[in-house]
């Protein structure tokens, strides 16, 4: 799995070329399109990169229908950051979306009362109106780009209630971790109907050899179709996440980390959320998500400890039925990072 | 004439031979008959569930019904049918193919059956084409023919799908597209060997 962030190398370039652009005074505009009293406003949101930002988007002529957030990076891709349907007119929506350092812009789109609206955000004249990040903002962004995300190769087994973690850096801690519980159920079921399809249809296959040719495809058509229609409703596709809170370094550096896990036994069963904890958690936690369908895991799993995240592929935010969730790629790795209270 | 040997000189095959009632096939113990059936598709779902869901996902689904539909045309070669045999073969590799599909995607169930539908009916078109343009005649030449065309179809199916992966509308219109013109293309060939018949 690819990273969609530009290189290190891009996104130190662009921090440098923002700090020193900070001392032009360049106005802050953001363009909007349609007359005046229609046009879309954003205000709030602090776009503080490796976090999820908050923002309200209004118009005076109302927000009815479909409303995205579509991001450009400095490499030229773009991503979908929100998306949601608003059966009901309303003057304003907040919106959610996960800003990383390779963000560069961000195109809204909304239907208002006054048709199709966009507003473009360039999220480095946004940076440019704010004061400089200090020394710490900008420690706790380069912490966050250095973090390795290792390639993610879930198996098909039993998640572990335990396993123990004997690392020699954070590297080799995220790959321990996602080796040990990024794990898909056995598909079980699946392979029961298939086994079971596999001795019907031969079965049947011996028994219809002396019936007309057409009557015997028919027949056996619609016992395929009976099989497909079982594997589509059996085959698991719940999306998951794992976190595993790393234990506390015992200094500085890169030094071994090591410490047992347990299954945390107070998420409940069916939850998308398996969470492993250890003895002295030290304030950063490894993911690894699986999102094998349509389903997005809850932003408030997330959202709880109002840390910073990476990810190795940045997700987009989803309205559905009034909650918010994370869509991601079919299996990602990431980071979260949190300051104990 | 031996059929294997019939197969390999692709020479036209009396009725009797080429899977009908009369045929060797026919004349076997049901309990054998049924073994080597399942012999044949066990295969298919071990190699699925060997291969895993992390493999899977790095080919599109259309890819992956086509290589199940394949394998169903191949063992229909290797048991001697054609026609309706050949189609009852693929038919039965539809679950199979089901299963390769939504294990490796991340679409919802309802796109990936879509896609599936339409490889189905683009092979079923195939299947009625080669009926018609040979219709006594097999071989392992043909077999392999016919899932090369079938892996073109999917492979362009797919990369026109994925061209402007922007655009929705694309991930379902392109394949319902497809999918019709296979049937069309089924129907219009059954109707041209029926005329033929006559």
């Amino acid at each position: 799995m690819m990273r969609c962030a530009p290189s290190r190398k891009a996104a130190v370039a662009a921090a440098c070329a923002l700090a020193f652009a900070a001392a032009l005074p360049i106005p802050l505009v953001p363009a909007g399109t349609g007359t005046a009293g229609t046009v879309l406003r954003l205000s709030g949101g602090s776009f503080e990169p490796y976090r999820f930002a908050h923002a309200r988007l209004e118009c005076e002529a109302g927000i009815r229908g479909h409303v995205d957030a579509v991001g450009t990076d400095w490499n030229g891709g773009e991503r979908l950051l929100y998306e949601a349907r608003y059966d009901a007119w309303t003057m304003a929506i907040d919106l959610v979306f996960y800003v990383d350092e390779g963000l560069k812009g961000i195109e809204i789109e909304a239907d208002t009362g006054s048709g199709r609206q966009g507003l473009n955000i360039d999220l480095a004249t946004l940076a440019l109106a704010k004061a400089v990040p200090d020394e710490a903002e900008l420690d706790r962004r380069a912490s966050l780009r250095d973090l390795p995300l290792p390639f993610s190769s879930p198996k098909q087994a039993r998640l572990p209630a335990a396993f123990r973690l004997d690392a020699s850096g954070l590297s080799d801690a995220a790959s321990q971790i996602a080796a040990s519980c990024f794990c898909l159920d056995p598909q079980t079921g699946v392979l029961a109907v298939l086994a079971i399809f596999i001795m019907s249809a031969s079965t049947l296959a011996a028994m219809w050899r002396r019936m007309p040719p057409r009557a015997s495809l028919v027949l056996t058509l619609g016992l395929s179709l009976l099989a497909t229609a079982a594997v589509a409703v059996v085959i698991p596709r719940e999306p998951r996440i794992i976190i595993a809170e790393l234990p506390r370094p015992k200094g500085e550096g890169p030094l071994p980390i090591s410490g047992d896990y347990a299954l945390d036994p107070a998420v409940p069963d069916g939850s998308p959320v398996v969470r492993y904890s250890t003895s002295d958690p030290g304030g950063l936690s490894f993911l690894a998500v699986s999102t094998p369908g349509k389903e997005g895991i809850p932003l408030s799993v997330l959202e709880g400890r109002e840390g910073s995240l990476v990810f190795s592929s940045p997700p987009s935010v989803v309205a559905r039925s009034g909650s918010l969730e994370l869509h991601f790629e079919r299996w990602t790795t990431g980071w979260m990072s949190w300051q104990h209270e | 004439m031996d059929v294997m040997a019939a197969r390999m000189s692709i020479l036209p095959l009396p009725p009797e031979q080429a899977g009908g009632p009369g045929s060797r096939a026919a004349s076997r113990p049901m309990a054998l008959s049924a073994l080597l059936h399942m012999a044949a598709l066990v295969p298919l779902l071990a190699a699925i569930a060997l291969i895993g869901p992390q493999a899977l996902a790095a080919l599109p689904p259309v890819l992956l019904a086509c290589a199940c539909l394949a394998y169903g045309r191949l063992a229909a070669f290797f048991s001697g049918k054609r026609g309706a045999g050949e189609a009852s073969w693929m038919a039965e590799c539809l679950p199979f193919a089901a299963y390769a599909c939504l294990q490796g995607t991340s679409l919802d169930v309802g796109s990936c059956l879509v896609l599936l539908a339409s490889t189905a009916a683009m092979a079923a078109g195939l299947v009625s084409l080669e009926g018609l343009l040979f219709p006594r005649y097999r071989g392992f030449a043909l077999a392999l023919g016919y899932c090369a065309v079938l892996a073109g179809l999917a492979l362009s199916l797919a990369w026109t799908i994925t061209a402007d992966s922007s655009d929705p509308g694309r991930q379902l219109a392109i394949p319902a597209i497809a999918g019709t013109s296979g049937l069309l293309l089924a129907f219009i060939t059954r109707y041209a060997a029926t005329r033929r018949r006559r």
